[in-house]
């Protein structure tokens, strides 16, 4: 492992703030997960006016009936975890979510770029930008990046006879 | 007794018979495509997203390409199944990806016990584990399986519903700390179960108006985002924080004798559940796995170590997977029902092979070719676990891979293989925002494993309701109805209750025990 | 750094091995570069530069087969080169047809698997905006039947009593298939019911989860009638564990014992073809390209026993003809569908 040792650091004023959390707000995560069960279980069930069924009927049980069920016992779920709330997490900095956010962007943007791109190219990238938010060294990370594109397209395309977009590149 | 001895007259004594299956089978161009198939299976249940079910589906014409003889397609598929299966646990086991539905359950463990620096002992007894099960399993099928193709008739859909109930309430130790967020996960995935057109009806519900969900959303894609996706966000919430707990180095490679005899039982116990669920048709591997490692835990974690790295935790769902793919064998032999997509592949196969399964006795009519397969199954097993004492030690070396190179790796290979199956990019997207619920369900203590056995388990639970009612013209009593329901109900309340009975009754003697070694102390 | 290159060597190292043993075709694909499409050089014949079949389903159903066996024998036959088989899941095809029609529909290197399935949800409006004339139909070849099945142990014995107990009384007897109402198996009812002038909503109908999980609910006495195919029937018929009433075909199968609906006085029938379907757009030399090369597939003796091997009778319906009876055959599936609700807005 590349940072074995560093495991345990201790920065001076270690970003404490974040993790200190008031009388007030001790429950507050779970009580805003409980508020969006609820939300989304109402959602759920409301949903269920939209089906489009078919003259043919439904016999004793329906297409809405699971949903409905299913639904309301999600919201009851929600209020009981409102009130029998759990102390929150010690949730992350700025760094942290500023990153995290940068991450699952990337992903979405991966899922954008492929098929123009390519396999080659996007996996690539993909690699290279994930990797530096691990603080890896880029000369090494972008020809391992590249070399590890190739040989999995590879494998796919030849092998598999599964097509990877080919894209600006090409494939094999 | 008698059938049994019958059933032991023809597998051995029979004109064309088990031993003559290994001869077929035993030839050297057999065993270099069963080591081939072995290695082609491993990789490819690496790659996520590809199991064994697409596996096998590709291969299948590139064997008729190479012209192969049938006992030699046998063997080359069975090896590539087989390994798929292995190849999947790997990828759990190491980097907490599932490669397929059937190792979802084996990252609760494995992947713990792989952070302890115990990765070579987890894919050791996963591989111990499935070749025992493996062979017990077509063991039974040999011995057993006219007969129990009769129960396989038994189970129709209240039964189904019923066992349904029991996979639910088996797992019910799979809540984690707080009973009402396990309860919130598995509504939750009782909710994505209903994305998509209903099966009854085809009513399309759920979908935003988006054709690619119609057929509801993968598993195997919910729990790669769920497992793998959140769990490199959750490493990156670490590094950035600078408390990154780096995996133990691997110590030893191999399993020890103290640790194969401490997993045996397990082993046994998840092969016999697997077996058996592997005969209902529909059910399959992913729920005989959840089901063996729920049992397993409810019965045996008296220290609670399960789910912090325990090996009875891999050794059950693993033995469980293989043995219901040979117990899925048998209603497909006997009454020629396919009871997952693998044995609708198989079916498939056989049929292009001269063979009918389910006109009448398949060992009768052709025993060639399924004496064949079996001995195939055999050597499908033995090879793959023959293959693992070099494979595990590759395998664990890929852990030395530095963070920032192996998460890379994971990301590209998680989103390449979900992707080149259905080549739609919404895959990747929707991955990506289940990475996003993995990480803030992890944070909160939701338990994710509920939500994954949700959405196994909602379509059935919701159709098989349906069904039972449709056909009864609505009459409830339907799913009490019966002997076998009335069984189930009672294995429910057993399954839920019997700890807290145990423990009554046990009460005593555990604290005379905890006195003795403390004594010894 | 070591330990990972051994990892990328073995990696390799197995891709290379596995080309080498498991796919001598590969190198028909060497490189299918980036070049424009091709000119529409007339004097030149056409041939496909990258052939491609796209089952839109996931691997391992029929769509998948036909265009993996077809595919196959395209190369074998010395038509096309490497033929890759492209699977696009969802909407059982919508995904696939949509994407077809919006990117790719001048493509004259690509094919679409069908099947009667095609048709119906072509019918029922569920290929969102889009008509079968949009797509070229280039041919059917094999075909496998409908059949109306009951356990050994059933009262009914023929397709006429069937019929009349249901005539006496809709709701009385439970029909049961591998799809959803409005779906292949369940249509086969819709035909009959239609026939003998019962109204088809009044039938009970349970889906299960693909065929064998129905002939598992009819052998168990869940659902009395099972309509379900001949090649998925055949081995429980030769075994007598169920009873066919009737195929819904017009000739007889070798080894398959069960009357025709044709030979009862019955109208209904319900072929499965396994056909494939082209690109709107594509140009008239590719189109008559592929229609060729199809029916020399059909011709091949490979296609003869890879055909049998699966069940499926001899079919062959090419070209004009089976765009003229695949459009038919829309138009009927829309009649019978619009009055349940079927006919997607």
């Amino acid at each position: 492992m590349a940072n074995g040792t560093g495991q345990a650091p201790k920065p001076a004023g270690q970003s404490d703030s974040s993790s200190v959390v008031s009388g007030r707000n001790r429950y507050t995560s779970d009580r805003v997960l409980g508020g969006l069960c609820v939300a989304l279980g109402v959602w759920y069930v409301l949903e269920t006016r939209n089906f489009n069924l078919t003259t043919f009927g439904t016999g004793p049980v329906g297409p809405k009936t699971m949903p409905t069920i299913v639904g309301i016992l999600f919201a009851l779920l929600g209020v009981v975890l409102i009130f029998k709330a759990d102390e929150s997490p010690r949730w992350g900095t700025f760094a942290v979510w500023s990153r995290l956010g940068a991450v699952v962007a990337t992903s979405f943007l991966f899922g954008q770029v492929l098929e123009p791109l390519g396999f080659i190219v996007a996996s690539t990238l993909l690699a290279i930008i994930i990797g530096s938010f691990f603080r890896g060294p880029i000369v090494k990370l972008a020809p391992l990046s590249l070399a590890f594109a190739i040989a999995i397209a590879f494998i796919f395309n030849n092998w598999l006879g599964l097509r990877l977009p080919t894209g600006l590149w090409g494939g094999f | 007794m008698g059938w049994l001895l019958t059933s032991l007259n023809f597998v051995f004594a029979a004109d064309f018979n088990l031993w003559d299956g290994f001869v077929a089978a035993l030839t050297f161009e057999n065993l270099i495509l069963a080591v081939i198939g072995c290695l082609l299976g491993t990789l490819i249940g690496v790659l996520p997203g590809i199991g064994p079910i697409t596996g096998v589906a590709i291969l299948f014409p590139i064997t008729l390409g190479l012209g192969l003889g049938d006992a030699s397609t046998l063997i080359l598929l069975a090896s590539v199944y087989y390994g798929t299966q292995y190849g999947g646990s790997t990828t759990s086991i190491l980097l907490n990806v599932p490669g397929e539905a059937s190792s979802v359950v084996t990252t609760l463990d494995g992947y713990q016990m792989a952070k302890q620096g115990r990765a070579g002992p987890a894919l050791a007894i996963s591989a111990i584990g499935s070749f025992i099960a493996g062979i017990g399993a077509v063991i039974g099928l040999m011995l057993f399986g006219p007969p129990l193709a009769e129960i396989t008739v038994q189970f129709q859909s209240p039964e189904k519903f019923m066992v349904v109930i029991l996979a639910f309430a088996t797992v019910s130790s799979l809540a984690g700390k707080s009973l009402i967020k396990g309860l919130l996960a598995v509504v939750f995935g009782v909710m994505l179960a209903t994305v998509g057109a209903d099966l009854q009806t085809g009513v399309v519900r759920y979908t935003f108006g988006e054709l690619k969900l119609q057929e509801g959303l993968d598993f195997v894609i919910i729990a790669i985002g769920l497992f793998a996706v959140s769990e490199v966000l959750s490493l990156l919430e670490d590094k950035v924080l600078g408390e990154e707990t780096a995996f133990v180095k691997a110590e030893r490679i191999w399993v020890t004798f103290k640790e194969f005899m401490f997993s045996l039982g397990a082993i046994i116990r998840g092969g016999l559940v697997g077996f058996f669920i592997g005969l209902l048709p529909g059910t399959g591997a992913s729920v005989a796995g959840f089901m063996s490692y729920g049992l397993e835990r409810r019965f045996s974690d008296r220290d609670g170590t399960f789910g912090k790295g325990d090996i009875r935790g891999v050794a059950a769902p693993e033995s469980a997977n293989n043995a219901a793919a040979g117990g899925s064998l048998i209603p497909l032999f006997t009454l020629g029902i396919p009871g997952s997509g693998t044995t609708a592949v198989l079916l498939g196969i056989l049929i292009s092979m001269g063979i009918r399964p389910g006109s009448g006795n398949v060992f009768e009519d052709s025993p060639e070719l399924i004496w064949t397969l079996i001995a195939s199954m055999f050597i499908g097993n033995a090879i793959l676990l023959l293959l693992n004492f070099p494979l595990v030690n590759v395998f664990v070396q890929i852990l030395r891979i530095p963070t920032w190179f192996l998460m890379p790796v994971i990301l590209v290979i998680s989103y390449i293989g979900v992707y080149s199956v259905n080549n739609s990019s919404l895959d990747i997207t929707i991955m990506t925002i289940f990475g996003v619920i993995g990480y803030f369900a992890r944070k909160m203590d939701v338990p994710l494993a509920p939500i994954l056995l949700g959405l196994i388990l909602g379509d059935d639970l919701e159709q098989n309701f349906r069904r039972s009612l449709l056909a009864d013209d609505g009459n409830y009593l339907t799913f009490l109805n019966g002997p076998l329901n009335i069984g189930l109900a009672i294995a429910v309340v057993v399954v839920l209750f019997l700890p807290q009975i145990l423990d009554l009754i046990r009460g005593g003697r555990i604290k005379e025990e905890f006195a003795d070694s403390s004594a010894e102390v | 750094m070591h330990r990972l290159r051994r990892v990328f060597i073995l990696v390799l190292g197995l891709a290379l091995v596995a080309a080498a043993c498991g796919n001598g075709d590969s190198d028909a694909e060497t490189d299918t570069t980036a070049a424009p499409t091709t000119t529409a050089a007339s004097s030149e014949p056409f041939a496909p530069e990258s052939p491609e079949c796209v089952a839109p389903s996931d691997p391992g159903g029929g769509w998948d087969f036909t265009c993996r066996t077809i595919g196959f024998l395209f190369e074998n036959q010395g038509s096309t080169g490497n033929v890759i088989t492209t699977n696009q899941p969802g909407g059982g095809g919508a995904v696939a047809f949509a994407d077809i029609a919006a990117n790719r529909s001048d493509d004259n290197d690509l094919t679409i698997a069908a099947s009667p399935a095609t048709a119906i949800r072509f019918a029922q409006n569920q290929y969102t905006g889009l008509e079968a004339d949009q797509f070229r139909w280039i041919g059917a070849i094999g075909a496998d039947f409908g059949v109306i099945s009951v356990r050994p142990d059933s009262p009914f014995t023929t397709l006429d009593e069937l019929v009349a107990a249901v005539k006496a009384d809709p709701g009385s007897v439970v029909f049961g298939g591998g799809s959803p109402q409005g779906g292949q198996d369940h249509f086969k009812v819709l035909l009959l019911m239609t026939e003998i002038g019962v109204d088809p909503a009044l039938v009970p109908w349970v889906a299960y989860d693909g065929g064998g999980e129905a002939q598992n609910a009819l052998f168990g006495g869940e659902i009395e009638v099972f309509t379900g195919d001949v090649s998925e029937t055949f081995g429980s018929l030769e075994a007598g564990d169920l009873r066919v009433l009737a195929v819904l075909g017009d000739q007889r199968i070798d080894g398959y014992d069960a009357p025709t609906s044709i030979e009862l006085g019955y109208t209904t029938i319900f072929p499965i073809w396994r056909g494939l379907l082209a690109p709107g757009d594509m140009s008239d030399e590719a189109y008559d390209f592929w229609v060729d090369a199809l029916g020399k597939v059909e011709a091949s003796p490979e296609w003869a026993v890879a055909r049998a091997d699966n069940g499926l009778l001899p079919l062959r319906l090419m070209g004009d003809d089976f765009t003229a009876y695949a459009l038919d055959a829309v138009d009927s599936f829309r009649t019978l569908s619009l009055p349940y609700g079927l006919v997607a807005p």
